[in-house]
């Protein structure tokens, strides 16, 4: 276990209370709807600094990678730093992303290997994720958010527990995953001496259907033209629901967005003066410019009206059961955004955003090629989808989410002009 | 100078005329079917495609490597080569002759792969394995579920029944592979060892391109041939090969030709492949998933202390003195597996060297030059 190392946490607070005009952290002043940005920095700093008092007290604090459902830590009453987020944002904020580059370089950790992954390794490496007892990472869906699981347990010599996560979304799969959960609260139960509160799971599990109702709701409200959401709001959105799951802070956020776009729907008022193109985000914009691209975006009158990776569901929709509540983990993580476009065959994936670039009348699709990330496997397949079945094209931007060496915001800014131009003249063929 | 094996001449036909050699003519011109598999975990239960009357095959790159132009244009370059390779070879037709293909979720890469296999070539892909990270009681209880599920689907695409006297008959010779493969390693682990690393890998290689049958009668005759004629390949340090799965027989050769012998691997299509036998009881399907989960672990496997402890016993086994680790580039794994490995290899102080390749390497300038100073280092 390594000593506690708070430079990091303080830094990142201390940068994020200060003005800005990213994704979490956004002041800016022609923003009509300030209100629920400023929330979200609030929350996000609310979450940084429980964890840090938590931290401080020499709590049990558990480490859950991409993908584990918060809903069970929240139950226990087990703090859980979400690694991916943390890591990242207390990097970027603080400013220190390249430093960590070089740090999981020295640790043998090749640069072939996403760029996120590496900033968690060295955060591990160094001690700066504070107070962290035990790794909980998913096996599957993203080799790597579970291989850098390993190695940070390694690094702070802590145990580890992988949750099994199967290839195909069917019951049989569903039940596996939901045996994976029980032996997860036993071996949390073992670890930090806390019971699971079964009946706080079932409460919690009933919020987080709450959450994904209201976020059901926002999802068909952005099928309006012109689109009433912000693009930046997405990835708000996906942030609070992981870390927020199962929360009346969550819920109240969800409700205050889903009013806000009802609100701009009825008045005909989008986001943006004039919409130039609606786009569909296939994977994850670039967070080293704190998602700024997105604003920036819209100031051209470009908006992302579906993300792949968080509005983007499975067939149907799969109603929480607090009487069931590992079971109905269970189908949120498969029908769910984010895996329910990644995980099982390449033909979901397709079927889903085909059917959304239709409903939501898309005009182009932008797939950010994360540096090695293997997920990018399926951009050819993708783009062929949109292009034969939807008539549009897709924007291949090759950068990182976090290393500014592969593609700078201004470089990125410059392929999406190009596209632009290449969307305008389809337009005039039109 | 060692005597040849004449009966590895026998086996190396395999390895010729990659992949359509003259033991998968002469099946198919019987009018007899081949399906091929791939998972660099090797987790696909080649029994149950045996049982059908089938000739499962390994579907792996070429051993050398390859310009990847069609492959690129499918699978980005940020998917390993592994699968690049092997899907370039069958978007220009070197597979043509499968009747079928098998996957599973091994690794992000794997299933890329089957995803565009599926998508763009007329070869039908029969089924992915789901396959678990962890070898409990419940992992094995489902992917017995998961074999189930996939002989079903063997039957129905090829209108056919699998029995389980079928099935155990094909266990029994897959056991007896093993069994043999178990012998080859033992004469490895000799002070002078017989056979060097770059015969086994022969050997290794075409094991996944014959029928078993053949090719169990043929490694009988290459110990007993071997054990006969006393011979000694053994030089230098004893060296362990660890990381991605790995068929240019070149690649150790070269490295055996520096000066080191090869005594043992942890690697697809070495130990990975081969180890621990089916124990065959009233349920086959069972006896297979608790095989395959509990065969020599892979690096996608928890708890990873499991491998870990297998590894160190390979080291203790063949008295290795020095370990290369290799990583294909853009493998999902192994090159999270490597720090992890290294950091346990310096407690156990073993010597290790890191490798970063493309897939059917047989060894660069600058790569021989670091495997070099590497066997200057550790011989002292």
């Amino acid at each position: 276990m390594k000593d506690l190392d708070m430079t990091l946490w303080d830094g990142a607070i201390e940068a994020l209370e200060k003005p800005g005009d990213g994704w979490i952290n956004v002041d800016m002043e022609d923003t009509t709807s300030l209100l629920l940005d400023k929330r979200v920095k609030d929350l996000y700093l609310k979450y940084m600094k429980d964890l840090r008092d938590s931290a401080r007290r020499d709590e049990f604090i558990a480490g859950p990678f991409t993908g584990v459902p918060l809903e069970i830590f929240r139950a226990m009453d087990i703090p859980a730093v979400q690694i991916i987020n943390l890591c990242c944002l207390t990097s970027l904020a603080t400013g220190n992303v390249q430093e960590c580059q070089n740090i999981a370089g020295d640790q043998g950790i090749m640069f072939e290997t996403c760029g996120v992954h590496r900033v968690i390794a060295s955060h591990f490496n160094k001690g700066w994720v504070p107070g962290v007892k035990a790794i909980i990472r998913l096996l599957g869906a993203c080799d790597s958010a579970s291989n850098s699981g390993g190695i940070s347990s390694d690094f702070y010599g802590i145990p580890e527990f992988g949750l099994d996560f199967p290839y195909y979304y069917n019951e049989s799969s569903v039940k596996y995953y939901a045996s994976e959960l029980e032996n997860l609260i036993k071996f949390l139960e073992d670890l930090s001496g806390k019971k699971m509160n079964w009946d706080k799971l079932k409460e919690t599990v009933k919020l987080t259907g709450v959450m994904r109702k209201l976020t059901r709701e926002i999802a068909e409200l952005r099928k309006t033209i012109p689109s009433p959401m912000e693009s930046r709001r997405a990835w708000q959105l996906n942030w609070l629901s992981w870390v927020y799951a199962g929360t009346q802070e969550g819920i109240d956020w969800l409700t205050a967005v889903r009013d806000d776009l009802k609100r701009r729907v009825a008045e005909k008022r989008g986001v943006v003066k004039e919409e130039r193109f609606r786009l569909m985000d296939l994977f994850m914009a670039p967070m080293h410019c704190n998602l700024k691209i997105l604003n920036w975006m819209q100031e051209q009158g470009v908006v992302m009206v579906n993300e792949a990776l968080i509005f983007t569901w499975g067939k149907e929709d799969v109603e929480m059961d607090p009487s069931q509540p590992l079971i109905s983990l269970a189908h949120k993580l498969y029908n769910g955004p984010l895996m329910g476009t990644l995980v099982g065959p390449i033909e979901n994936g397709i079927e889903y955003i085909v059917r959304d670039a239709i409903d939501y009348n898309i005009d182009g699709a932008v797939f950010w090629q994360t540096n090695a990330c293997r997920q990018s496997g399926v951009i050819h397949a993708w783009k062929e989808a949109l292009s034969e079945k939807v008539g549009v094209p897709t924007a291949v931007i090759e950068m990182d989410l976090i290393d500014t060496t592969i593609a700078t915001y201004d470089q990125i800014k410059e392929k999406l002009e190009e596209f632009f131009e290449t969307l305008e003249s389809l337009k005039g063929r039109a | 100078m060692n005597s040849e094996i004449s009966a590895l001449k026998e086996i190396n036909k395999a390895n010729a005329n990659f992949p359509y050699n003259e033991y998968i003519s002469r099946w198919k011109k019987e009018g007899k079917k081949v399906v091929g598999w791939n998972c660099c975990s090797a987790l696909v239960p080649e029994e149950v495609i045996h049982a059908a009357g089938i000739l499962p095959i390994w579907v792996t790159g070429d051993s050398k490597e390859l310009a990847l132009d069609n492959a690129n244009i499918y699978l980005t370059n940020h998917t390993c080569s592994v699968s690049r390779n092997s899907l370039e070879q069958a978007l220009t037709g070197e597979y043509d002759f499968l009747d079928g293909f098998v996957s599973t979720y091994n690794c992000d890469g794997t299933r890329r792969l089957a995803d565009v296999w599926g998508l763009n070539l007329s070869i039908p892909v029969i089924y992915v394995l789901s396959t678990p990270r962890k070898f409990t009681e419940r992992a094995k209880e489902f992917f017995a579920e998961e074999i189930f599920k996939f002989k079903q689907r063997l039957e129905k695409h090829f209108n056919l029944e699998i029995s389980d006297d079928s099935l155990y008959k094909s266990i029994e010779t897959y056991n007896n592979t093993r069994r043999l493969m178990g012998e080859l390693y033992n004469l490895r682990k000799m002070d002078k060892p017989p056979i060097s690393g770059a015969e086994s890998w022969q050997i290794l290689n075409a094991s996944g391109r014959m029928p078993k049958e053949k090719f169990n009668r043929l490694l009988e005759e290459t110990i007993a041939e071997v054990k006969q004629k006393k011979r000694n390949t053994g030089k230098g340090s004893r060296l362990m090969i660890i990381g991605n799965i790995l068929n240019n027989t070149e690649f150790i050769r070269n490295i055996e030709e520096l000066g080191a012998t090869v005594v043992v691997d942890a690697l697809c299509p070495g130990i990975i492949y081969w180890s621990e036998l089916v124990k065959a009881d009233s349920d086959p399907i069972r006896s297979l998933s608790d095989r395959y989960l509990s065969k020599f672990h892979q690096a996608r496997f928890i708890p990873y202390e499991a491998r870990w402890n297998e590894v160190s016993k390979l080291i203790d086994e063949y008295k290795v003195d020095g370990i290369i680790m290799e990583a294909v580039r853009y493998c999902s794994h192994h090159p999270w597996d490597m720090p992890r490995l290294d950091m346990r290899l310096k407690e156990k102080d073993i010597p290790v060297l890191n490798l970063d390749i493309e897939y059917g390497t047989g060894m660069t300038g600058q790569v021989k030059t670091r495997v070099q100073a590497f066997l200057e280092m550790i011989s002292g």
